[in-house]
């Protein structure tokens, strides 16, 4: 029923309306039920109309100031941090397997999270967040996008197949920041510094509060919405650079553009929460699995799915060993991995490509 | 004096390309190659393997900017064009398209809309129209919903050649259409490319079968070595000696009794020098 009301027959805007529809009213009550659960419960109507109440609607029911404060002050900077590094990572991902028409691109492919990672024990290990509390971020941030600059410098000399050079340099830089990640890692002697790189690395959301929400917002929205901007070139470009070319698409043009904004965005999400895995290289098969390839739905049906995954991703991570957390790149990892092999098994039966 | 002017309106040409050069390092690919294709006339390029036939196509439809020379649609430059407003009068079909994405053949066939669309405008009811007309003419309408992945070689490049067409363009590059293709459907694409010249669109094709070239093609550009070695009707550029001195073949070139085009008989390689 559902696969044939996004049936190519049917027409785009209906079929935009209907996924994104769906999406965002299942967001919105994955909000409420993540947010409401937790150490204290609040009751479901409370904690929606809290949030109703935060997006400037005035409805529902009273809340105690215990209530409100745990979740305006505490669990809903957290949900909107997950939410939106959720749907970064996944638009991210969706626009890097556009671009190298390979479903297995991720936005660490270009380096990314191996910069971010890099910034991100120097930044802990020498201490830096006692100088500012927001030194980790900005130096995850300037890792993750110099890792980007230094692949695209790379593969940008004179290269046979750009896009071929540009994984081929993002391994290689990839294993050379790797191996200054596991040096610094080695000299670190403070165990709490030692301890808290690892965690960096596995990805958290933990105690992110309005100022990270407020950081990362702008560029997250911006960058998405400029991607959207693009998707029909990404369409036209799944057929090939010459086809594209011939339709009237500035290939290279279009993809230095997308390149940039999704490494930008990956930077900032990075930056924020450590390294999460498989958000990027699943949602968007996820995607494509209900509404098909076009981009033009896939982005932004990515964005929100993306959002509503690492929600309850990061719900799974406070809840599954209460009162000890998980970190949420444990959870994306667990649950990503096994489905990923699914879908290749899925792909293997039918014998096509992803 | 209305002769003339009405005669030039009809054989007017519709491309010109003058002294076409093109260079990757120090290897040559093109050198000052000139051709002309006239409004309603399907050219077509031979020549063996690396003589530049593919690398002339994107210099016309400026994918390659040429190294030197020039490239004009009547009698509009080319160069000083997007790639948008070239794709509105120029369409190409390329010689091999690896496609990794499921798309529906229709979606496929739409995308031939792209270069008349605005950002955000979606395919309109003319868009679907023409896209619709074009999956008829290509015979390939039954596989609307099917996905492009899961037809198959010869199938994939009709639909492909829909999209070509989708795209309404004034001239048609298509490079090695039939490549792949089993001999019912070499003669089909074939046939629909003739039929739609017929009707105005002037094409440019890179044919291998010498076979086809000579009973499809108006005329022939053989090239070697990035040169043009011959060029004119297609008698005038399948002879035996041209065969003998491009591709290195021994052939007889006669005239096919049941055509009435000339044929070719390829009988033994030459030794190369």
């Amino acid at each position: 029923m559902l696969r044939r009301m996004l049936d190519v027959e049917v027409p785009l805007a209906l079929r935009l309306a209907l996924a994104l529809g769906m999406l965002s009213l299942l967001l919105f009550l994955s909000f409420v039920v993540t947010m409401a659960i937790g150490a204290v419960d609040v009751p479901l109507h409370v904690t929606a109309s809290i949030v109703l109440q935060q997006m400037g609607i005035p409805l529902g029911a009273a809340a105690s100031d215990v209530h409100w404060s745990i979740i305006s002050h505490v669990r809903l900077p957290r949900v909107l941090t997950a939410a939106l590094v959720g749907a970064a990572l996944a638009v991210a991902g969706a626009t890097m397997q556009g671009i190298f028409r390979n479903p297995l691109a991720d936005p660490g492919i270009i380096g990314v999270s191996a910069g971010g990672a890099l910034g991100a024990v120097i930044a802990i290990h020498f201490g830096l967040r006692a100088l500012h509390y927001l030194a980790t971020p900005a130096l995850a941030f300037i890792g993750a996008l110099g890792a980007v600059m230094a692949v695209y410098a790379l593969a940008a000399t004179r290269g046979v197949d750009p896009l071929t050079t540009m994984i081929l340099a993002g391994v290689a830089v990839q294993a050379f920041i790797g191996s200054i990640t596991s040096a610094v890692l080695t000299l670190t002697a403070n165990v709490n510094a030692m301890r808290e790189i690892v965690f960096w690395l596995t990805g958290s959301l933990g105690a992110r509060s309005w100022t990270h929400v407020q950081l990362i917002l702008p560029f997250i929205v911006v960058g998405s919405l400029l991607l959207l901007f693009f998707a029909r070139d990404l369409n036209v470009m799944a057929l090939g650079e010459d086809a594209a070319r011939s339709m009237g698409v500035d290939v290279r043009r279009v993809r230095l553009i997308m390149l940039a904004l999704a490494a930008l965005i990956t930077a900032v999400a990075v930056a924020v929460s450590g390294i999460i895995g498989f958000v990027g290289l699943v949602v968007p098969h996820m995607v494509r699995l209900v509404v098909g390839p076009d981009h033009r739905i896939v982005l932004p049906a990515s964005l929100l799915t993306g959002a509503l995954l690492l929600t309850w991703a990061d719900f799974g991570s406070r809840m599954l060993l209460r009162p000890q957390e998980l970190r949420v790149g444990l959870i994306t990892a667990f649950f990503g991995a096994p489905f990923f092999l699914y879908l290749l098994y899925r792909h293997k039966r039918q014998g096509t490509v992803l | 004096m209305n002769v003339p002017s009405e005669t030039a309106s009809i054989n007017g040409a519709a491309l010109t390309a003058t002294g076409i050069s093109y260079a990757v390092g120090m290897a040559q690919l093109l050198e000052a190659v000139s051709l002309e294709v006239r409004h309603g006339m399907l050219l077509g390029l031979i020549g063996p393997n690396g003589a530049g036939k593919s690398t002339l196509l994107k210099c016309i439809s400026q994918i390659l900017a040429p190294t030197a020379g020039q490239v004009c649609l009547d009698g509009k430059d080319l160069q000083r064009q997007s790639p948008r407003e070239i794709a509105r009068h120029i369409a190409l079909l390329p010689q091999s398209t690896t496609l990794n994405f499921a798309f529906a053949c229709l979606d496929v066939v739409l995308m031939g809309r792209n270069p008349h669309l605005g950002r955000f405008q979606a395919e309109g009811a003319r868009d679907r129209a023409i896209a619709q007309q074009s999956l008829q003419d290509t015979e390939t309408e039954e596989f609307v919903t099917r996905l492009i992945t899961e037809v198959s070689a010869g199938e994939r490049q009709r639909v492909l050649l829909a999209r070509a067409i989708t795209q309404q363009p004034r001239l048609l590059l298509l490079d090695e259409p039939t490549a792949g293709l089993d001999v019912q459907h070499q003669l089909q694409v074939f046939m629909l490319i003739r039929r739609l010249v017929r009707e105005g669109l002037t094409a440019i094709a890179v044919v291998h079968d010498l076979n086809l070239a000579a009973r499809f093609c108006d005329r022939l550009v053989l090239l070697n070595r990035g040169v043009v070695h011959a060029h004119g009707l297609v008698g005038d550029v399948l002879t035996a000696e041209n065969l003998a001195r491009v591709f290195k073949v021994q052939a007889v070139v006669e005239e096919d009794p049941n055509l009435g085009v000339p044929r070719v008989t390829v009988l033994a390689p030459l030794d190369t020098e």
